[in-house]
């Protein structure tokens, strides 16, 4: 085996084309793992925002809560179900939750459609998640409203102690919320009761009901389908926030990955030249490493371990890159519910480890025809060189 | 762009007080030192030297490639000091043809194209350049390998090709730099051959850089540099 | 021989770079062409919208409806000379996303008076606004499913409950090329009279479209129009359809500039890879081009020389992107035709094609910058000594 520093030293000779070479496949790199970032960060964004002892109540076919709607005597018939856990004052806690969309400005002419959150007694303590980090909940009865705090500050009026404006009444906002990154954060919370006088709706969307403990959410789901008294469906809260999360996060990731893919067609050829060029200029080098009796089988290893050491430091560079963007907050359009959402870029090790494996492949595709040829050098032509 | 342009009484190329000192690092390192100098035009002139005894550093003061310290160059009765890096090129272009020891004929061109590169920076129309072309390769001895490119040709023809280039534009002045340093003794003796023809029947002014003595002997005057100075 | 084709030759002097590297900028343009196509289909909404047209929504948010009755309040403004209304249905085929395509609830009597650009012939016209439950779809959904005139198609309703089942009563085209053709329509009726509508549902409309005399005036009629329903129940929001649909790509202006921000990386990856092959041949001529400078080549004249190599490979990687991007465009299209929808047939804009290949002929020539400079910075006596 042809020692390793040779190569380093050959690649640092050649600093710019290698530079170049490494900045491109870093690019590649960089723009792969900032997709699977994004499409994890959005995922768990809307994924976060469920708990595995909850039930979420939609009518039968719906695919959200905005599009859902149940009666207030089925939430009246769910509270009797013997699995439903109790309140601290003893309650059962299922919730009737009315969502509906509301168009906030947000700054200049643009607008941005928000997901508002009718709650009722047990919206709070049914997610332990959700936690108010100033303020404080909005009380029954009233047009208070608490803020995610993703919200916050993204509409003019959006910060604690402010008011907004929407279907014809006011709205103080009381109290601002986190939820561990979920998707609650980008939703305000009122009272379900005054959200729905002041949009005419009666009855809910959905239902949150809390039960004993995760194991009884299966059977739950069972009873609630069965059920003859009504045409509504139960959910697990976290499969029902993961399918929200699907089709932006899939958009997200197909559109990604084919990017990648074929970005990477383009750092592969780059990689390639640059190793045909070092291939070229060290025929001479070579010819001698074949004289002094190193296989063809060592030079091919050497040429593409060298090409695998641009690949590498290309992934290096695009994963250090990609976890640069975590400090980037993005809000956008989940065309699937209609509302906005505001999520990160979530690495994971998974993803890190992919980012390097990926550029080392790169390189190694992109060593491997100069390897050849290489390879197949005759020594004398090599020498002669 | 030819004799009748510079005086006879002229010299073609004039030094004086010469010197160049090189930078390396914070250490200024001399190369020639107070050299003053006189070539009369039409005259063929050598010089002659050790390695890094400056030969070459001369040749590029002389043939504009190069600017000295201080002192004064003139060449075809023009100080040099007085153009800016663009007229330079422009008066290269006009009043220098230059003989390398590697040749530095550019490997993807033929033979004929070569020769042609020079006359591009002339007004000449494309049959006028083809024209001259065919005239320079012809006094080289050269006309049956015109569509031939440097790497088929052997080292001597090679260096009578870029002896074409250096007469194609017609300058006042040829500067070779060791232009047999890589040919055999008989290619060797064909290209000094040559330069006794651009000297004596066409008149030009030839200086040349060279470690041969047999390349010397060829030349009316031999100079000999030292540690940058003219003995 | 001229400058160009010193250049070419140049070029030529390595053929298996030439060609890897004009390989990658192709690749690079066509990814290019790709993102941007991408953008312009969040804008295709926008593109297809009239100036003569006026979206009227619930103030509150688009998901909320409009009372049926406004109808005729809006039908008699002045300036106003056709009205229509339509409700997204959002129905699918089956119990998931999969398969998805547009359809909407429209009144079969104004529709065409305000989206003339739908077209179809007098007898499925008819046909349609016979059936209370008749359906029109677009070709190119009624290719995708293989539907005909006379079939029955049964959606799930997800705002709706229940299943809904629709005639096909006709397959209409677009008059311009930016027209939706991958939507089903159908008939108000069959979802306001059905027995299956919830009683709130009912006598509600998504959105109000209308169509003004007097594009100029438009601003004028929104404006009234809203201040008509200001102290209702009610409040709507008015705003040319253009405006409207912009709203949309303004919400997912987050992907957009994402997807911007990744063209623009592909930008600099053949910037990468094109300035790397320009080096190599500007590093190993670097004696050839000290000879052509000590001939007499001004500097700026070898500067143009590497820029001329350089944009050679940019046209060459340009017009092989250009030829290349459609079918990878169609191929993508194609590929999550079930997960997203269809796309039109046409999403490849002209003027996408030319912005790209000009792109990749500027980024060439900066490529070409930095080893032009590199060229002539070199002192002509110490390119000279160079050994290649």
């Amino acid at each position: 085996m042809v020692p390793l520093f040779y190569n380093a030293r050959s690649l640092w000779a050649r600093r710019l084309s290698t530079g170049l070479t490494v900045v491109g496949l870093g690019l590649v790199v960089f723009v792969f793992s900032a997709v699977l970032m994004l499409a994890n960060g959005i995922e768990s964004a809307l994924a976060s925002g469920g708990d595995a002892s909850n039930a979420v109540i939609l009518r039968k076919g719906a695919t959200g809560e905005l599009v859902s709607g149940v009666e207030r005597d089925a939430v009246r018939i769910l509270t009797t179900d013997p699995a439903v856990a109790s309140g601290p004052d003893g309650a059962p806690l299922v919730s009737g939750e009315l969502v509906v969309l509301v168009t906030l400005p947000r700054g200049g002419t643009q607008e941005m459609n928000t997901t508002a959150r009718g709650i009722s007694a047990g919206s709070f303590t049914a997610r332990p998640e959700v936690r108010l980090v100033s303020g404080r909940k909005p009380r029954s009865g009233t047009n208070e409203v608490a803020l995610g705090s993703a919200l916050v500050g993204s509409s003019p009026d959006a910060t604690l102690g402010g008011e907004l404006h929407f279907a014809q009444q006011r709205w103080p906002v009381v109290g601002v919320f986190e939820a561990r990154g979920g998707a609650f954060e980008s939703e305000l919370w009122a009272d379900a009761t005054r959200l729905g006088a002041a949009f005419g709706r009666d009855g809910f969307s959905s239902a949150l009901v809390r039960l004993r403990s995760p194991v009884a959410v299966a059977d739950f789901v069972k009873r609630v389908e069965a059920d003859p008294r009504f045409t509504l469906e139960a959910k697990p809260e976290p499969e029902y926030w993961a399918d929200q999360a699907s089709g932006l996060a899939t958009f997200i990731r197909v559109l990604g990955l084919f990017v990648s893919f074929v970005f990477s067609v383009g750092a592969v050829l780059g990689a390639m030249i640059t190793m045909y060029a070092q291939v070229a200029t060290r025929i001479a080098e070579l010819g001698m490493l074949r004289a002094v009796g190193f296989r063809r089988r060592s030079v091919l290893a050497s040429v593409v371990a060298e090409s695998a050491m641009l690949g590498a430091a290309g992934g290096v560079l695009g994963a250090l890159g990609a976890l640069a963007t975590r400090w980037i907050h993005i809000r956008t359009l989940n065309f699937q519910t209609f509302a906005e959402v505001s999520f990160g870029f979530t690495p994971t090790p998974g993803i890190v480890v992919g980012a390097l494996l990926f550029g080392t492949l790169m390189g190694l595709l992109g060593g491997l025809l100069p390897a050849l040829r290489a390879a197949r050098l005759s020594i004398l032509d090599a020498l002669r060189a | 762009m030819s004799l009748e342009a510079v005086p006879a009484a002229l010299p073609m190329v004039r030094l004086e007080g010469v010197s160049k000192t090189y930078r390396r690092g914070t250490v200024a390192v001399p190369v020639l030192e107070a050299v003053d100098l006189s070539i009369a035009t039409g005259a063929f002139e050598a010089f002659m030297g050790p390695s890094g005894s400056g030969k070459s550093t001369l040749l590029n003061l002389i043939s504009g490639l190069d600017r000295p310290s201080t002192g004064i160059v003139e060449v075809a009765g023009r100080n040099l000091a007085e153009l800016d890096d663009r007229e330079l090129s422009d008066w290269r272009a006009a009043h220098v043809g230059f003989i390398f020891q590697l040749y530095n004929l550019i490997p993807v061109l033929t033979a004929a194209e070569n020769v042609e590169l020079p006359l591009l920076l002339t007004p000449l129309s494309r049959a006028e350049r083809r024209r001259h072309v065919a005239a320079a390769l012809d006094l080289v001895g050269l006309s049956h390998r015109v569509s031939h490119r440097p790497p088929q040709m052997s080292g001597g023809e090679q260096q009578r090709v870029a002896i074409a280039r250096a007469i194609v534009t017609d300058p006042d002045l040829i500067i070779a730099d060791e232009p047999t340093g890589d040919l055999d003794r008989k290619a060797a003796e064909a290209v000094l051959d040559l330069f006794g023809v651009l000297h004596q029947e066409l008149h030009k002014t030839l200086v040349m850089v060279t470690h041969d003595p047999h390349a010397a002997e060829r030349a009316g005057r031999v100079h000999h540099l030292e540690k940058g100075v003219l003995q | 021989m001229n400058y160009v084709r010193l250049a070419c030759r140049d070029l030529l002097r390595n053929p298996l770079r030439l060609t890897l590297t004009i390989l990658a900028g192709a690749v690079g343009v066509t990814a290019f062409i790709f993102l941007r196509t991408v953008i312009d289909i969040f804008y295709f909404g926008a593109e297809a919208a009239q100036v003569d047209r006026l979206i009227v929504r619930n103030k509150v948010s688009i998901t909320q409806p409009l009372p049926l009755s406004y109808y005729a309040r809006i039908a008699a403004l002045p300036g106003v000379t056709a009205v229509t209304h339509q409700e997204w249905f959002g129905g699918t085929l089956g119990e998931t996303q999969k398969d998805f395509f547009a359809n909407f609830a429209i009144d079969p009597s104004t529709f065409l008076d305000v989206f003339p650009e739908f077209l179809t012939t007098p007898a499925e016209l008819s046909a349609f606004r016979s059936d209370p439950c008749g359906a029109l779809i677009g070709e190119k959904l009624a290719r995708r499913f293989g539907w005909k005139t006379g079939d029955r198609v049964t959606l799930k309703g997800q705002i709706y409950p229940g299943d809904w089942t629709f005639n096909v009563r006709g397959i209409y085209t677009g008059a311009r090329p930016s027209t939706d053709t991958t939507a089903l329509v159908f008939g108000y009726r069959c979802l306001n009279e059905s027995p299956q509508l919830p009683k709130a549902m009912k006598d509600q409309v998504g959105i109000y479209a209308v169509r003004v005399d007097d594009p100029a005036r438009s601003a004028q009629v929104a404006a009234a129009i809203d201040a008509m329903f200001d102290n209702s129940p009610y409040p709507t929001k008015t705003e040319s359809e253009k405006a409207f649909q912009l709203g949309f790509v303004a919400m997912s202006s987050a992907i957009l500039t994402s997807v911007k921000v990744v063209s623009t990386v592909i930008l600099l990856i053949i910037l990468l890879v094109i300035g790397n092959t320009l080096a190599m041949g500007v590093r190993e001529r670097t004696r050839d081009i000290a000879t052509l400078r000590a001939m007499g080549f001004r500097p700026s004249t070898v500067v143009m020389l590497v820029l001329a190599e350089s944009s050679v490979i940019g046209f060459a990687a340009a017009a092989l992107g250009v030829l290349a991007a459609p079918s990878l465009v169609n191929g993508f299209a194609r590929l999550v035709a079930s997960q997203f929808g269809q796309l039109p047939d046409n999403v490849m804009r002209g003027r996408t094609l030319v912005v790209s290949a000009l792109a990749a002929v500027v980024v060439s020539l900066l490529a070409g910058i930095g080893p032009a400079l590199r060229a002539v910075r070199l002192p002509v006596a110490e390119g000279l000594r160079k050994v290649a």
